[in-house]
């Protein structure tokens, strides 16, 4: 290509980009209900299909994150008000606990989650960051709002003084590496936020360190750099998934930065060059490769593989080489007419059931709790100078799809979302309403 | 009317229970408003909170909506009490252990057990009959094929097959609640019951 052809393909990313960006915020707005973002949660562990209230989780940590991206790199304040309203959410919803209620996930309406908990809190303290480098006294509630969640709950009930480690839970002593990346993530932004460099001696370092001690190091085997999902007392799971790995990634390398502990950078290199190497031609990930070598393909995350490429982009501008246009690209075909972008591909197969005809309806469905690791990543991509549009009406979807082998109808519109079987309608959810509707006999695999 | 949870944060209901309640608030639908009766304290309290949701969100308005969770005999005449004044098409919800739940509590905490057995799925669909109302739904939930499947998981772990165990964990979790065949044979069994008109 000319250096002239480059300038206009990269112009027609540059707006292909823009306009995911724009229509993914569009199809957010349809998704929140007087209390915040809620909707149906599919998920790898579990779908929580009835439950539809606002929920705490780490679906605000990209969402606020990405709002502030916006903000940052249009300096447009309508995105700041966002990232507020956003930060508001999870103010009103905070327990005297600190907790953040229904912070649970694919387990909401409970609370106490995790890694949830934390996202929230990192992003808060971002927010919080941001309204004082413009003198705004505001600032100090969102900040208000992490600590409580940080002393009331993460260091109180999660840290383990004995092991020095973050629990998966307090009545879980499991070290879950990523969910402990994700509490560093946040006190680190908390140590920046109030100088108190404590927290890093303290809680974070020996949080990367026993990152490193999860991770798998012998190289020229397969799983080299791979991090266990899950480690109790010195006993490793033996699952090793590419997502949660990459969401390791981040927080390693913001310790790196912080300590010049090399070993924190070397983790990092080589959980990336895990992650490539299991990289598939189309851009996807597979969901997870076990300690034998056995690898479950499906279902393969679409909108959650923003997060794989903000690892990514974050080892690029380390200086590792890789091609990150191939899972953009994967995401990217992942995004729906109306905005916003299917939660994975291969959820059928995950069953054993035959390959279908058509996409199981866990894979169309859009997820805010994913769709918002997409939204943060592609945010992060919008330059200065670049003008974000209005966009008009969204389009109502709707798409062909099985559940469990049966046919079956997507439909999705600003106002709700149902599937519909042969007989009628089978599962409906009247946007911002905290329950969705039951009708008639349970379809195996919804409810 | 939402009371607080005796659970920590952080310490999750069971799948099962928490299915359950989500199940319930669900069918509940958006009420003008959704009474309570709980058996036990656990009941009250994660029920209560997810009722509470559903409420005052400017819905239209449809009938009211009893909860019976944990039915214990003792608790009839204040549920039929509340019965009596529905209108016709109220709905009454009806949470209770099934015949595998029984076994369960029976195996764990003793023949005798406490007083005030929960009420079967039977009985208390005899007894709603009395009152006029017809049972039209029932859910079970953890039911013969969720406990097939997650055996199955229990053997591929001892034979470690890790990718077995999760497949076979993912098909426990689609079997889960089932409508269809013995549902009073679940661990749990959800019955929904409407006011007849003309009772």
């Amino acid at each position: 290509m000319s250096d002239e052809q480059c300038l206009i393909a990269a112009d027609r990313s540059r707006r292909v980009l823009i306009h995911a960006v724009v229509l993914l915020d569009a199809w957010l707005e349809t998704m929140r209900g007087p209390d915040g973002y809620g909707g149906p949660v599919v998920h790898w562990w579990q779908d929580n299909f009835l439950y539809t209230g606002v929920g705490l989780d780490w679906r605000y940590e990209g969402i606020i994150l990405g709002y502030l991206n916006l903000y940052r790199n249009t300096g447009d304040e309508r995105w700041l008000d966002k990232a507020r309203r956003a930060g508001d959410d999870l103010v009103r919803g905070q327990l005297p606990s600190g907790n953040f209620r229904a912070s649970c996930f694919e387990a909401n309406p409970d609370t106490g989650g995790t890694p949830h908990e934390a996202a929230c809190d990192r992003a808060l303290i971002a927010l919080a960051q941001v309204l004082r480098e413009r003198v705004d006294p505001a600032w100090e509630v969102y900040a208000g709002a992490a600590r409580r969640n940080l002393e009331g709950y993460i260091l109180r009930f999660l840290w383990n003084d004995e092991g020095r480690f973050f629990q998966n839970t307090p009545a879980d002593p499991t070290f879950v590496p990523n969910k402990a990346a994700t509490t560093a993530e946040a006190l680190m932004a908390w140590a920046d936020l109030t100088g108190d460099g404590e927290v890093m001696e303290r809680y974070v370092f020996p949080t990367l360190d026993r990152i490193i001690v999860a991770q798998v190091r012998s190289p020229g085997h397969p799983l080299d750099g791979a991090i266990d999902q899950g480690v109790m007392g010195r006993k490793g799971m033996g699952r090793f998934f590419p997502f949660y790995i990459a969401r390791c990634i981040p927080a390693l390398m913001e310790g790196y930065e912080r300590s010049g502990r090399v070993a924190y950078r070397d983790a990092a290199r080589a959980a990336t060059a895990f992650l490539l190497r299991y990289r598939r031609p189309d851009g996807s990930f597979p969901q997870i490769v076990y300690r034998s070598g056995r690898v479950g393909e499906t279902p393969r995350w679409v909108a959650g593989a923003g997060d794989i490429l903000r690892a990514m982009e974050r080892m690029r501008r380390d200086g590792m080489e890789m091609n990150t246009e191939t899972t953009l690209a994967w995401l990217l075909r992942g995004q729906h007419p109306h905005g916003g972008i299917a939660t994975a591909r291969g959820f059928s197969g995950r069953n054993g059931s035959h390959p279908p005809s058509h996409p199981d309806f866990r894979d169309l469905l859009p997820v805010c709790g994913w769709a918002d690791k997409a939204f943060r990543y592609l945010t992060g991509r919008v330059c200065r100078g670049d003008v974000l549009p209005e966009v008009g009406p969204l389009p109502e979807v709707e798409m062909n799809g099985e559940f469990r082998g049966v046919r079956c109808l997507y439909r999705e519109t600003p106002r709700w979302i149902e599937v519909r079987g042969e007989n009628g309608w089978r599962y409906r959810w009247t946007k911002g309403a905290p329950w969705a509707e039951v009708n008639g006999r349970v379809w195996p695999g919804i409810l | 009317m939402s009371t607080p949870s005796p659970r920590p944060p952080g310490a999750l209901s069971d799948l099962l229970h928490r299915t359950a309640f989500n199940l319930c608030a669900a069918l509940a639908g958006a009420t003008e408003r959704a009474y309570l009766v709980a058996g036990n304290p656990f009941y009250a309290a994660e029920l209560s909170e997810r009722l509470s949701q559903a409420e005052n969100r400017g819905k239209a308005r449809r009938p009211p909506v009893l909860v019976w969770a944990d039915p214990r005999p003792g608790a009839w005449p204040e549920v039929a009490d509340r019965l009596q004044n529905f209108p016709p098409g109220g709905q009454v919800l009806v949470l209770t252990a099934g015949w595998s739940g029984r076994r369960w509590a029976r195996r764990y905490l003793g023949e005798g057990g406490e007083a005030g057995w929960p009420l079967s799925p039977a009985v208390v669909a005899r007894r709603l009959a009395d009152e006029g109302f017809r049972v039209t739904a029932r859910y079970g939930i953890g039911g013969a094929a969720y406990h097939l499947w997650e055996a199955l998981a229990c053997a591929a772990l001892l034979l470690r097959r890790d990718d077995w165990v999760d497949s076979l964990h993912a098909r426990a979790r689609h079997a889960l609640v089932s409508s269809d065949g013995p549902v009073e044979m679940s661990r749990l069994v959800i019955l929904v019951a409407r006011k007849q008109e003309g009772r």
